[in-house]
């Protein structure tokens, strides 16, 4: 029995290479996936082509406007209408598009981004409509279906990453359905810090001989009295816990090896430090992130307060376009800003606006994207779609066709009905073209 | 013939870790005297006599009005079909002739299958345990138990356990978690399934009906704060077409709602039927009686509407709608049942599909509940998925399923009865197998492991890890260190005097502090942007858990896979890691000082963690790492911690 040495090994020799691969091969990860575990800088491990690592080469970011962010003070604006109320436009760095006042940074990469002014659905509940826009489908009780980023990694089949492959960033969202928890999206609360129970409460070298020993009581126990099955796939996910808690991409999470002036160009605030980690994750190898905003449920003063989550969104958003674009990341990492629904036109008492499914607004970057274009339009005073009208499946449907996933694909669901990734849906030509 | 409590079924304390280390000396087959294990045995009063069945009338024969609908115009004056009335035959079938049924069964489909031996003493009363009363037995009563030489002592702990307020609540929940994983309302927290579970826990603990319970889910109107059955339709919103999917799937196992867009696609349901099933359930919504005050939550009723008609979108014009009249789908006849005009009231109609769905002349009913039942208890059973069964689907072993059916239908759907029936049978009895080899993956010819609930992993931890529990399972704080012994009576945590006792207790008792404190203590934040007494009152240590640990119960074992949250949180989390630690205060620093034999402080933490003893291999392990590490304190903490997170801890088997 050489489990005494292995232990001894392992906690012998802390550090370096030999170590944590005697460790790695003890609780049977094998030195797969984690070669040059050696103290290699971030940037190095960066270096190490996140393509290389995720095998398929697309990404995305979904910007989360939660609470339905108003299509009028955002990038719809209607100045000098009666619905448009007091908000201002503003130019950008594309003759002829002009958005909302208080969007500053993002009208100077609005050539990088694809507006749609003419997105339409029915639901105006924010949870049902939440739901939908990250699923394509409106809830059901017999049938979860998966964010549509769930789907996508799915598709996007086997990867060595050893970090969650789909992040949300600022909360829960919506998770993985029948797809199954091994694709359910991972929480980070607070961008700022790392993720919870992810830093091991003992010593690294004595969190590793722990789960040498823990693989061997497995192994003398459960394993051999009808428990194999139940075995089997928990060590599978014990080694890819451990795999990530050891991981050298966790450094993705420590935003202090920023420099200090692009951290202030996100913005210091949640959303644009998620934006920053954002970058970060998919540069080291995740495929999908959702950075989430709160605050759009602006049925009271609703000029007011949006100006004010546009301060925090705007930079954070228009930084994450800049940034990956000098990095060069920008054509294969697909960036969605979007909210559950719009506002509506008429401003009521409170000076607010209440839910509006009818008509609202998506904006789109990278992954393809040809920027600097409006797709749709908004009648004049905004009460509905004008032209080129777009549902939430064929916004769904052109998210697959940026991230190069069919979007007619069937999965079974545990009670064998087959589901399409979107039900329906036309991408949208206009979008890529 | 008593039993020892649990502590924690009966009263707020701490579980006896001393005893776990003498009774590990004599697990360990060395002669110690153990009469302080059994000392405390004398407190249980449950009947050894069976009760009566309880034969509540359920809602069968014509339907009667509940209350006058407030109504506005006159309510015709509709005729309903007649309805048979219930009769109770008092069933005839043994455990034993099921095992007689099974190994026929066996025989004729995998001769060349043995089925597996019987669980040992120690392997079985953790299971029932679980099974039963959703949380591992103590030191005391695994050893109790093992050292009682009655014969049919397996039968007496199943009649015991059955009659605890434990097995009343810890069905409950599985109930709640059923309903809970299929909610389309946007907002849980108004639903009020903890009360949900109050009144369903009253209903188990009374042994009412399966019928009679489902009838007043079916039927439930009122106050969510005086009513708990009106949970299943709140969970709804009261939406006609999400209920009745949900009323079907969850009382007969049909998922007739696939028919809701377009005739069904595998089965013969039509649109049609869906939705002359889904308009037994119109004219009922859901409103708010009463605003959300400081430190309280808003009040929601079901309440009818009067008259409605119901309509189903038209395929070839979307902007017309069909008006359609209730009719019931399912009927075990050839003729269909009749159509019930569309103006009934809807008390009426939700009266008559209650009837219809919960009689004696609807064999789904019953084989809805016992598959379901069977595949917690067995972790394998007749129809799988256990929510997509009906006429249209085929069952493995389904002569024995219909045996049982009838004679628990027509026995008036007595739960405990069945609850006996099953747990009393060899085949529960079997130990588990792996599907390395034929044998394992051979129908009823073992028991099957399977991940366990929230909540019962919840209260596993709070044994393995000597945590003190308020009456609302939350844990307060860790058990003082000298706490009194288990032949000494148990005191009440002082601290749990300040533990709102209910939900319906509404006001703030928690600071912000101790709540916030409660919360962080599970390795959880408080709840975001909400005030933290509601967050812990609503929640609290047990509900954040089952935000990490929670599983549909209506799911297939095999799909249930652990998440890398709950990975972390067991390896990670300062709870286990806390407590796992033999510093002042633990049960570990205890048993390390009560115990220096390294041998019988191992048995202490199996026993303890895992409600068993470790073998001769696990024992040489732990030694050998005891001896490379070199720090005995630091060994065991590592040990535990180990047996923790082991996937027997998380697993039902």
């Amino acid at each position: 029995m050489d489990f005494e040495r292995e232990i001894v090994q392992v906690s012998m020799n802390g550090q370096g290479v030999l170590s944590r691969r005697g460790f790695l091969q003890a609780i049977g990860l094998g030195a797969a996936g984690l070669a040059g575990a050696a103290p290699a800088s971030f940037m190095d491990l960066m270096t190490l082509k996140a393509d290389e690592i995720r095998k398929h080469e697309m990404a995305c970011i979904l910007l989360w406007m939660g609470g339905g962010p108003s299509q009028l003070e955002t990038f719809d604006p209607k100045p000098g209408t009666e619905h448009g109320g007091t908000t201002k436009a503003i130019s950008t760095s594309v003759p002829g598009i002009s958005i909302a006042e208080g969007w500053n940074q993002t009208a100077k990469v609005m050539n990088d981004i694809a507006l749609i002014r003419s997105m339409t659905n029915k639901e105006g509940n924010h949870q049902r409509a939440t739901y939908q826009l990250h699923t394509g489908y409106v809830p059901s009780a017999t049938i979860k279906h998966p964010h549509i980023g769930c789907s996508a990694i799915s598709e996007m089949g086997e990867s060595k990453f050893d970090l969650p492959h789909i992040v949300s960033i600022g909360g829960p969202t919506i998770g993985a359905g029948y797809l199954g928890a091994a694709l359910e999206p991972f929480v980070v609360q607070n961008p700022d810090k790392p993720p919870e129970n992810t830093q091991p409460q003992v010593a690294t070298d004595r969190f590793k001989r722990r789960l040498g020993l823990l693989d061997h009581l497995e192994g003398a126990g459960f394993e051999r009295t009808g428990g194999g099955d139940r075995v089997r796939d928990h060590r599978a996910l014990y080694r890819q816990t451990a795999r990530m808690i050891l991981s050298p991409h966790m450094r993705a999470f420590h935003l202090d090896d920023e420099p200090s002036p692009l951290r202030d160009a996100y913005g210091r605030n949640p959303f644009g430090q998620g934006c920053l980690l954002a970058r970060r994750l998919v540069q080291a190898g995740a495929t999908f992130v959702e950075v989430r905003s709160n605050g759009w449920d602006t049925h009271q003063q609703n000029n007011e307060r949006v100006l004010k989550i546009a301060n925090q969104v705007d930079p954070g958003f228009a930084t994450l376009i800049s940034d990956l674009k000098s990095r060069g990341m920008l054509d294969k990492t697909l960036v969605i800003w979007m909210g559950e629904f719009g506002r509506t036109p008429k401003i009521n008492p409170s000076a607010g606006r209440d839910h509006f499914p009818r008509v609202f607004n998506v904006a789109l970057a990278g992954g393809g994207i040809k920027g600097g274009r409006v797709v749709g339009a908004s009648t004049a005073d905004g009460s509905d779609v004008k032209d080129n009208p777009i549902g939430v499946s064929d916004l769904l449907a052109s998210v697959c066709h940026g991230l190069k996933v069919d979007p007619t694909k069937e999965n079974m669901t545990p009670i064998g009905r087959p589901i399409k990734i979107v039900d329906g849906g036309k991408v949208i030509p206009s979008l890529f073209g | 013939m008593s039993w020892p409590r649990n502590p924690r079924m009966t009263v707020r304390g701490d579980r006896g870790g001393r005893i776990g280390v003498m009774g590990l000396a004599m697990a360990l087959g060395l002669a110690l005297a153990t009469g302080t294990a059994i000392a405390r045995s004398g407190d249980d009063k449950s009947p050894a006599a069976k009760k009566p069945t309880v034969l509540k009338g359920a809602g069968q024969g014509q339907p009667h009005k509940k209350e006058a609908p407030k109504k506005s115009e006159p309510e015709p004056k509709v005729t309903l079909p007649a309805r048979p009335a219930r009769t109770v035959t008092p069933p005839s079938i043994t455990s034993a002739d099921v095992d007689r049924m099974l190994a026929a069964h066996l025989k004729k489909n995998d001769p060349k299958v043995e089925p597996a031996s019987r669980t040992t003493d120690v392997e079985y009363v953790r299971r029932v345990y679980f099974d039963l009363v959703g949380m591992p037995p103590t030191a005391d009563q695994v050893l109790f138990f093992v050292k009682n030489h009655a014969k049919d002592k397996r039968e007496q702990l199943v009649d015991t356990l059955l009659r605890t307020p434990e097995y009343a609540r810890s069905w409950a929940k599985y109930w709640r978690d059923v309903i809970k994983f299929h909610a389309t309302v946007d907002n849980l927290g108004r639903i009020r399934l903890d009360l949900f579970e109050d009144w369903l826990a009253k209903q188990l603990s009374d042994n009412t009906p399966w019928d009679r319970i489902a009838s007043d889910m079916i039927t439930a109107t009122g106050r969510n704060d005086e009513n708990g059955a009106v949970a299943l339709a709140m969970a709804h919103q009261a939406q006609p077409v999400e209920l009745a999917g949900e009323v079907s799937r969850i009382f007969m196992g049909v998922q007739i709602q696939c028919a809701q867009c377009h005739d069904h696609k595998t089965d013969s349901w039509k649109q049609r039927q869906f939705h002359e099933f889904a308009a037994f359930f119109a004219g009922v919504r859901e409103r708010q009686v009463m605003k959300q005050e400081p430190g309280q939550l808003p009040i929601f009723a079901v309440q009818p509407l009067g008259s409605r008609r119901y309509t189903m979108p038209d395929k070839t014009d979307p902007k017309k709608q069909i008006p359609i009249a209730p009719r019931f789908f399912l009927t075990s006849s050839d003729t269909a049942a009749p159509a019930i005009p569309e103006l009934t009231p809807p008390l009426d109609r939700r009266a008559l599909v209650a009837s219809y769905i919960t009689g004696q002349d609807n064999p789904w009913f019953a084989k809805a509940y016992i598959n379901r039942v069977w595949y917690v208890l067995m972790g394998e059973t007749f129809y799988e998925p256990i929510d997509d069964i009906g006429p249209e689907r085929t069952a493995k072993g389904g002569e024995i399923l219909d045996a049982i059916a009838k004679d628990w239908q027509n026995g008036g759907y007595d739960v405990r009865w069945l609850f006996r029936l099953i747990l009393n049978t060899e085949a529960y009895q079997r130990r588990v197998r792996s599907t390395a080899n034929a044998a394992g993956k051979t129908l009823f010819a073992s028991n099957c492991p399977s991940r366990m609930r929230a909540d019962q992993v919840f209260d596993a931890l709070a044994q393995a890890l000597a945590l003190t529990l308020d009456a609302n399972g939350n844990f307060i704080r860790p058990t003082p260190p000298n706490r009194p012994g288990p032949g000494k009576p148990q005191n009440p945590a002082p601290a749990a005097a300040k533990i709102p006792v209910s939900f319906a207790d509404t006001k703030p008792i928690l600071t912000k502090k101790e709540a916030k404190k409660q919360a962080a203590a599970a390795g959880f934040q408080a709840l975001k942007g909400k005030n933290p007494v509601l967050a812990a009152r609503l929640g609290g240590p047990r509900v954040l858990f089952e935000r990490v640990f929670g599983i549909d119960p209506s799911v297939a074992n095999d799909d249930v896979t652990g998440t890398i949250p709950q990975a972390l949180y067991l390896m990670n989390g300062p709870l286990v890691n806390g407590r796992t630690q033999a510093r002042p205060g633990t049960l570990l620093a205890e048993i390390l000082t009560s115990t220096p034999d390294n041998r019988a402080a191992l048995g202490a933490l199996y026993l303890r963690v895992l409600s068993r003893q470790p073998t001769n291999h696990e024992v040489e392990i732990c030694g050998k790492y005891l001896a490379s590490v070199g720090n005995r304190k630091e060994a065991f903490e590592d040990i535990y911690w180990s047996l923790i997170n082991t996937t027997e801890f998380i697993t039902r088997r």
